[in-house]
């Protein structure tokens, strides 16, 4: 018979290589390998990890190194905007002439000096006279103040009559020059534009250095949006973990009482605690941890559900484990994956609120600082000093995005089943 | 269904007692009491004061009154608006809350379904790109920074619509767009989500394997099995509009009940910050409730236990 026949050459040697082809090329990666090898092909995820890794390296350190301190008040220097129009008095000397009309000696690259000196102030004319090392520098903000009155006067009659277009002449208004600057008599304007060296960022109506108030501003946040998350999931694993483990009925009563908080609305009662408690860095934590952990404790509950019937959960209990030590040894670990993006998507959610808080006035108090309470101290001044709200603004946008890009990349890459 | 419905009202009323006892124990543990900040009252005057607003009675009973009280709709006198009661002040400011809720209510439901519809039909495409850039933005900008920056570009560069108050229904577009702006992302990201679901259902293959036009098949399948997800968001919301309206009216100066509420918590004045707790709480409880029982009405799949 043919198929009997075996073929000699099927004698032959295989081929090294091919004796390979059932190893296991690669290393064996553990979970939480795999999902930082996925994470890291994530461009965006990466790029908001390497941010926040920024922001809190800076947060944490500038404090430290900068010549300003957060709380550090020059009233002389109030208002000053990043960038400074200057104008050259002669000597190599320049000043610059502040929202308010006030003359300030800087350098040729933008360094502040000191306040020029009060000669009079002439309100009735609408002019301040300064006096620096000798020469007299005259700010005459008359013509503008004239526009000014104009205005408000067409804004007056655009009450009655419709006709009259406001816009236009509010642009003629923005238009106008502020004020005249002139040197011993003769005008001079204004000769170049530098940024503020002493301040990169500018003042705020106190002097204080923004950039550091940015950067302290950080620390705040951040300190809330961790913190509050760290007691949130505290909080949620035990929660979660008992009625989740217990389940039936204790399962039924716990989860009826998370329903109950979940119904009513949190943002309102976080603004009662902290009209009821003592304001400060502690009781915005406690106030966000009382009333933001119900999100947790359902992501455990759910997951300890899944997984308490699984052949671990009964070895470890067949060896005598107790419940904290199942719940944190074997549970827990198990469940890093969803828990990791929770936390990552409450942070963003905590420094909002602490925020929304500050903006409100709720939040801490003066002279601390947190991006909320920057932007409503900006909020007054919108119109003549819009860089306060600029850069508390930025920070907080950006801090936000990049939580929540991070957490959508987390999301991906620890749970690629849920991936749409 | 009646079982389901009876459940929900009664889970609902539950809700509202838990609320209204919550913040009766919050405001109770107040340190100090209403009056502390003014001059040292004399004993006598203090317990004649003490005894007109009922804080002499035990705890109790101060509780019953204030249950009772507020179930006839008698939300107590402002401490520190004189002369005016907690319900004449919630009832001038709502009417401008409830016109800049119910147009961002329509804006958001209109403009995050249409947006996420349009993703979803475009998947991976140009649309799809800047939609979920925009919600991107959208989710995670600050609502009082939008409202900072929309006044800052609109009212004072190009001057187009006014800063302040409530005038005209030029007023209202600032406020309604930066109250909408997390929902709107929110929303039409649900919305695209919920489509592409829809989109890889059999009844759509065989829908378009009838040989139906394209416009049939999503305004008729696709769309009406892809919204009902779109209702559950409707509470959620109503909650963050209403919160939202705190800043919102704050950065406008609108004088609706959000500004009240904020302002009410500056000054201490207790009665009032109680009464609108107790009114936007409620407010969004039985809105709440209205919306699942009419998604129970809408979508028939779903279990009513």
């Amino acid at each position: 018979m043919d198929h009997n026949k075996i073929d000699s050459d099927m004698w032959k040697a295989l081929d090294e290589e091919e004796k390979d082809a059932e190893k296991v090329a690669r290393p064996s990666l553990t979970y939480m390998q795999d999902a930082w090898r996925r994470l890291r092909k994530n461009k965006v995820a990466v790029a908001s990890l390497v941010g926040i890794i920024l922001i809190i390296l800076s947060a944490v350190f500038v404090p430290f190194v900068w010549h300003i301190g957060y709380s550090e008040q020059v009233l002389d220097f109030s208002n000053i905007p990043p960038v400074l129009d200057i104008y050259n008095v002669g000597d190599d000397k320049y000043i610059y002439v502040t929202k308010e009309y006030k003359a300030i000696q800087v350098d040729a690259d933008g360094t502040l000096l000191k306040k020029c000196t009060v000669l009079k102030e002439d309100v009735n004319n609408r002019t301040c006279l300064y006096e620096l090392d000798g020469s007299q520098i005259t700010v005459d903000y008359s013509l503008y103040f004239k526009a000014k009155s104009k205005y408000a006067d067409l804004e007056r009659r655009a009450q009655n009559d419709p006709s009259i277009n406001l816009g236009e002449a509010l642009h003629e208004l923005e238009s106008t020059k502020k004020c005249e600057v002139s040197v011993d008599g003769r005008v001079v304007e204004p000769e170049k534009q530098v940024r503020n060296k002493t301040y990169i960022m500018g003042t705020d109506y106190l002097g204080r250095d923004l950039f550091i108030r940015v950067i302290h501003g950080a620390r705040i946040s951040l300190l809330v949006g961790f913190a509050a998350a760290l007691v949130n999931f505290v909080i949620g694993v035990f929660y979660g973990g008992i009625s989740g483990y217990f389940g039936g009925r204790v399962d039924n009563v716990m989860m009826r009482i998370c329903d109950t908080i979940d119904s009513i609305p949190t943002t309102l009662y976080v603004i009662l605690f902290m009209v009821v408690l003592e304001a400060g860095l502690g009781t915005i934590i406690l106030a966000l941890s009382i009333t933001y952990w119900v999100g947790m404790a359902r992501i455990v509950r759910g997951q300890v559900l899944a997984m308490k019937e699984q052949e671990f959960v009964l070895a470890a209990l067949s060896l005598g484990a107790s419940l904290p030590r199942i719940l944190g040894r074997h549970l827990v670990p198990n469940m890093m994956g969803p828990i990791m993006v929770a936390i990552t998507m409450q942070i963003p959610n905590a420094i909002f609120t602490e925020a929304f808080l500050s903006f409100v006035g709720l939040g801490i108090s003066a002279p601390m600082a947190s991006w909320g309470s920057l932007c409503n101290d900006a909020l007054g001044g919108l119109f003549t000093y819009p860089y306060q709200l600029f850069f508390p603004a930025i920070a907080i946008s950006v801090t936000m995005l990049a939580f929540n890009l991070l957490g959508d990349g987390l999301r991906d890459a620890l749970d690629p089943k849920q991936r749409k | 269904m009646g079982r389901y419905i009876f459940k929900r009202v009664v889970s609902a009323i539950v809700t509202i007692w838990f609320i209204m006892t919550l913040t009766f124990v919050l405001m109770m543990n107040i340190p100090g009491d209403p009056f502390t900040e003014d001059k040292v009252l004399s004993p006598e005057i203090k317990q004649a004061v003490y005894a007109k607003y009922g804080l002499d009675k035990p705890v109790f009973e101060q509780y019953i009154t204030y249950m009772t009280n507020y179930m006839t709709g008698d939300f107590g006198v402002s401490f520190k608006k004189v002369g005016l009661t907690t319900k004449e002040i919630i009832l001038s400011g709502f009417p401008y809350s409830l016109k800049i809720g119910a147009w961002a209510s329509l804006f958001i439901i209109v403009g995050g379904v249409a947006m996420g519809v349009a993703a979803a039909l475009r998947q991976n495409r140009l649309t799809d790109r800047g939609v979920m850039i925009l919600s991107t933005l959208g989710a995670t900008i600050p609502s009082f920074v939008l409202a900072s920056v929309f006044l800052y570009v609109f009212s004072k560069q190009l001057g187009w619509v006014p800063s302040f108050g409530v005038g005209t229904w030029k007023h209202y577009i600032g406020p309604i767009l930066c109250i909408s702006a997390f929902n709107l992302a929110f929303l039409a990201r649900l919305t695209r989500t919920s489509v592409l679901e829809v989109l890889q259902q059999d009844y759509i293959r065989t829908a378009r394997a009838k040989g139906l036009s394209e416009f049939t098949v999503v305004g008729k399948h696709v769309l009406r099995n892809a919204l009902i997800p779109v209702i559950t968001y409707i509470g959620p919301m109503i909650a963050t509009i209403l919160t939202g309206s705190f800043v919102i009216e704050k950065v406008f100066g609108i004088p609706g009940i959000g500004q009240l509420f904020t302002s009410s918590i500056l000054n201490r004045d207790y009665t009032l910050i109680m009464g609108i707790t107790v009114f936007f709480a409620v407010f969004l409880v039985v809105l709440v409730l209205i919306v699942d029982i009419i998604y129970v009405l809408i979508d028939p799949r779903i279990k009513y236990d």
